[in-house]
């Protein structure tokens, strides 16, 4: 079975803001709104990424 | 005879019927289905009504999502075709996504209750449901329970089941919330967002789509937000007013989760030695203080993002912070520590 890259994509960020997440409760890490637009914008990104490199592949 | 269609002739197809109904023949169809009395299904609905209105909305999205007898579509996809099934799904995700916060900091048990049983139930019923095969222009005959040779469709069944595991995540996230586990609501949610990312991680690899990863990560944005602007949601919801007349009304913390906290001072007995220690601390919304006057009054108030208005002045942006004295010198000390992550601190006298 094909591997959807742009699904795997959207897997990873919301692992990656999960975790960032829980390490702000936790108070290892400080989820700021300086750093909040960049990380959304980076999320976005790279499933955009990924489905063009998806879109390519076929 | 494959188990596809062994499936479809234990349970008869899931229609809303014409006769033996009812409303609209939502619980008639699913008790028929699930092959259990329908009243036992009206009943169900009908606690589930009365536990937050969950059943009515559940009831509703029935009536769209579950065709009638002898018809072959849903009303949902006579109004606008195959889009709005997608987007009816994406806003279900994202109702679960919420209702996993958002009964994390409702009041009561039944909230509770409420939404676990319709996301437990929604996830299990997409995840376990047997798989129909959608008849398309140009068949000659619909597959029955003899003739059935299903080809699988993996790419629309994978989404179906990440869908519906999705959902099954967030109702135990949902429980498992409620039920303390010394977990705040941002560690809970946190938790979601990552069983979430990895059914979707899962997924890819049986060709679920990528839109599924888009309401919890909505979700995520709002709660990252919530956390960068330091919302505590703690406290009930609503509009909660308090006039303490004494220091030995005053509880450690004044709170409220979402909505409007105002406490009246003016009626308070400020001590005459040391400083009387007020503290508000709203989540969402408007923190309200009315402070007496002859008194001097110590301010500390913070938003998260918003405003801060004091007698001193005002104060709006991101973080926040406005340390004020306003009164009298050598008058009773009262010491006011007011926050709120998303709104207003108001403190007038």
């Amino acid at each position: 079975m094909r591997l959807r890259l742009s699904t795997l994509a959207g897997g990873i960020a919301l692992i990656l803001f999960g975790t960032w997440i829980l390490l702000d409760a936790e108070g290892t890490v400080h989820v700021s709104f300086a750093a909040l637009g960049p990380a959304l914008a980076a999320a976005a990104g790279l499933v955009l990424l990924a489905s063009g490199l998806e879109g390519r592949g076929r | 005879m494959s188990a596809t269609a062994e499936a479809h002739a234990a349970a008869p197809r899931l229609e809303r019927p014409r006769h033996g109904r009812a409303i609209a023949g939502v619980c008639a169809g699913l008790g028929r289905h699930l092959n259990i009395d329908p009243v036992l299904v009206r009943i169900g609905f009908v606690i589930l009504t009365a536990l937050g209105g969950a059943g009515f909305l559940a009831y509703v999205a029935a009536v769209l999502l579950i065709p009638q007898e002898g018809e072959r579509y849903p009303v949902a996809h006579a109004l606008t075709g195959r889009r709005a099934g997608m987007a009816l799904g994406i806003v279900l995700l994202v109702v679960g996504a919420a209702a996993t916060s958002g009964a994390l900091i409702g009041d009561g048990l039944g909230h509770v209750v409420g939404w676990s049983v319709v996301l437990l139930g929604l996830g299990g019923y997409l995840v376990l449901r047997p798989f129909d095969r959608v008849p398309r222009g140009g068949d000659t005959a619909f597959v029955t329970a003899e003739t059935a040779v299903v080809e699988p469709e993996p790419r629309g069944h994978a989404t179906r089941v990440v869908a519906g595991a999705m959902l099954l995540l967030a109702g135990v996230s949902t429980v498992i919330g409620a039920a303390g586990a010394g977990l705040d609501a941002q560690e809970v949610t946190g938790i979601a967002i990552i069983l979430a990312g990895a059914t979707v991680a899962a997924g890819a690899f049986f060709g679920a789509s990528a839109w599924l990863a888009f309401p919890p990560l909505l979700i995520a944005a709002v709660v990252a937000a919530l956390a960068a602007a330091g919302v505590v949601l703690r406290g009930p919801i609503g509009e909660h007013s308090w006039t303490p007349a004494t220091a030995s009304d005053l509880p450690k913390t004044y709170q409220v989760a979402i909505g409007r906290g105002r406490v009246d001072l003016r009626q308070l007995q400020i001590a005459p030695v040391g400083a009387t220690h007020v503290t508000l601390r709203v989540g969402i919304g408007d923190a309200v203080v009315r402070v007496p006057r002859g008194v001097s009054v110590e301010i500390h108030a913070h938003a998260g993002a918003g405003r801060v208005v004091t007698p001193a002045g005002k104060s709006n942006g991101t973080d926040v912070d406005r340390t004020d004295h306003v009164g009298p010198a050598g008058a009773p000390v009262l010491d006011l520590d007011a926050r709120v992550g998303l709104g207003q601190v108001k403190v007038t006298r």
